[in-house]
């Protein structure tokens, strides 16, 4: 009888095993990673083929390009606020919903409802509703006797239901929060009780402290997510009213398939790619500073 | 205190579930009554709105397409996911730790980066308008997570898996193919029901590639059908957003625990 089998078969089953990943993720990233980086050198666009123009394509993004400032404020300023508070809404439900209380399993799902359908074309027509002219928002202040506005039609507060959107949908990082809370042992509560600690002390002296890997988690998570926007600007705000919306990868698609300026869309998705590496790089340099990862073994 | 908490609840409970409301509500109400009562009750109920959306909105053909693109996209990533998971995990390999490395970097990479080339390689191989055209960037962006999910649950089974499997005369083949896959079975249907959440709602991609309506699956045909029949008829957009979300509801209902413990097992790996 063998224990194992023969070093031939095992290699061979192996690379069979990986072959069809190899070919369909050497076809399907590696090469259009190097085809897009090279397109990003030239002028291609759909009707004529790619002519190489060096470094203009970046020179004109970074010097004589409105629109690319416009977008990226309005991305920065759409990461910087939702991902946050779509976190805090989430930490805060999760630490709610922590007790043992009669029906959980309902308030779970109705919870986790908006993500699960939040992305969907019937809710951007549906955002369209909420805070159009005639929408709820308004309907809601009209019996209060405030007199509301096109939220979704007026530069300053277009960004903001779009915000608001993003926030609402905070159900899947509430799961991961409530998981990990799940898993902090009670006696260090106990132990925070026996100290004296009141709630507030509670919270950031040992829940914070003990989830700060699962906020890491969901923080490098959201933010990767929230520069890749795309579909409710797409729907609700079309960019508009004045590109106060224009999401970055709103502008990407407009260059590339409305414009079909391929050359110039693929440098733009170079810049975001290296802008999504150095703030993620930057969240895990600064994350040592805060993130407690628990040495001893238990 | 505690009838204000509980109305707070109430209300937060109530701003969840109302696209649901909505929708429903929507769906009941005539042309006139969805103009000058957008957002209340429904005075009277009107089931036509099913049977006009169902006539003018392709419903079956984007469903049904919807369902291809899903489908298709799971059994392939789940088939080629599962094999490259098993290698890595479970083979001595001398590129193992770089071909993990690639995998993850795939978590990060935005699509709008590859978005261009892909769209030509998917026109250069007549792939553009047909369900493999999608099918294939799906499956390749599905992968990361997939793989990486199932590699933890893999490295965790002990190995004497195989060396019993090898005593008892079953090759390699056999052992992944009736041993090692039914073991795993749990994390495969996890990454079904995840799979299936993401590429059903997924827009973009779908887009720009399923440019013939007769490919187009359920999000853009809803955006197609919006923008054509205009703000004119609600309860008509109404009946045709509802019959479009309803899919994800239900595999939502039966494998929400599913998701819970897949969204947590991403958290644990990391």
């Amino acid at each position: 009888m063998r224990r194992k089998w023969r070093k031939h078969d095992v290699s061979m089953a192996g690379y069979l095993y990986i072959a069809p990943w190899l070919a369909g993720f050497f076809l399907l990233t590696v090469w259009p990673m190097i085809q897009s980086a090279y397109f990003s050198f030239t002028d291609y666009s759909l009707l004529e083929s790619a002519r190489w123009v060096g470094l203009r394509n970046f020179k004109q993004i970074f010097t004589d390009d409105a629109s690319f400032v416009h977008s990226l404020k309005a991305t920065l300023l759409f990461v910087v606020l939702s991902v946050p508070l779509k976190l805090a809404a989430a930490l805060l439900i999760a630490i709610v919903l922590n007790k043992k209380l009669r029906g959980m399993h309902f308030y779970r799902a109705v919870i986790y409802f908006p993500s699960l359908i939040g992305a969907s074309v019937a809710v951007a027509i549906l955002w369209n509703n909420v805070f159009g002219i005639n929408g709820l928002v308004n309907q809601l202040l009209s019996l209060f006797h405030v007199e509301g506005q096109n939220w979704i039609g007026t530069p300053s507060t277009a960004l903001g239901t779009l915000i608001v959107l993003a926030v609402w949908q905070f159900g899947s990082s509430m799961v991961i929060f409530l998981a990990g809370l799940k898993q902090i042992p009670g006696e260090f509560y106990e132990a925070a009780a026996v100290d004296g600690a009141g709630r507030a002390r509670t919270f950031f002296q040992v829940t914070l402290p003990l989830l700060s890997p699962i906020i890491l988690f969901n923080l490098v998570l959201q933010t990767i997510g929230s520069f890749q926007m795309f579909t409710q600007a797409f729907i609700i705000t079309k960019g508009g009213p004045v590109e106060s919306t224009y999401m970055y990868a709103l502008m990407l698609f407009d260059k590339a398939f409305a414009h079909f300026q391929m050359g110039y869309a693929s440098a733009l998705a170079w810049i975001l790619l290296l802008i999504i590496a150095v703030v993620t790089a930057l969240i895990f340099a600064t994350s040592r500073a805060w993130v407690h990862y628990e040495t001893e073994g238990r | 205190m505690k009838y204000l908490s509980r109305a707070f609840w109430l209300l937060a409970g109530g701003t969840f579930l109302f696209p649901l409301y909505w929708m429903i509500a929507m769906s009941l109400k005539s042309k006139s009554e969805a103009y000058d009562n957008p957002f209340g009750v429904p005075r009277s109920w009107d089931w036509q709105n099913f049977s006009e959306a169902l006539s003018k909105y392709p419903f079956f053909s984007y469903l049904e397409n919807s369902l291809i693109y899903t489908l298709g996209t799971i059994a392939l990533t789940l088939a080629t996911g599962s094999m490259l998971a098993y290698c890595l995990s479970r083979m001595k390999w001398r590129f193992n730790a770089a071909a993990l490395f690639y995998v993850s970097m795939g978590l990060i990479v935005p699509i709008e980066v590859v978005v261009i080339p892909l769209f030509q390689l998917i026109k250069l191989l007549h792939l553009k308008n047909s369900y493999l055209g999608l099918i294939l960037p799906y499956s390749g962006f599905a992968m990361a997570s997939c793989v990486l999910m199932l590699y933890a649950f893999l490295r965790s089974l002990p190995k004497e898996l195989e060396e019993a499997a090898c005593m008892d005369g079953a090759n390699v083949y056999q052992t992944f193919f009736k041993i090692i896959l039914p073991i795993v079975m749990p994390a495969l249907v996890t990454q079904c029901v995840l799979l299936f959440m993401r590429i059903w709602n997924e827009f973009p991609l779908a887009f720009i590639i399923a440019a013939k309506d007769r490919f187009r699956p359920l999000t853009v045909g809803l955006l197609n059908f919006f923008v054509n029949v205009g703000v004119s008829d609600w309860g008509m957009i109404g009946a045709a957003m509802l019959l479009s979300s309803l899919p994800v509801i239900v595999v939502y209902l039966a494998g929400n625990e599913k998701i819970e413990q897949a969204l947590t097992a991403g958290a644990i790996l990391k």
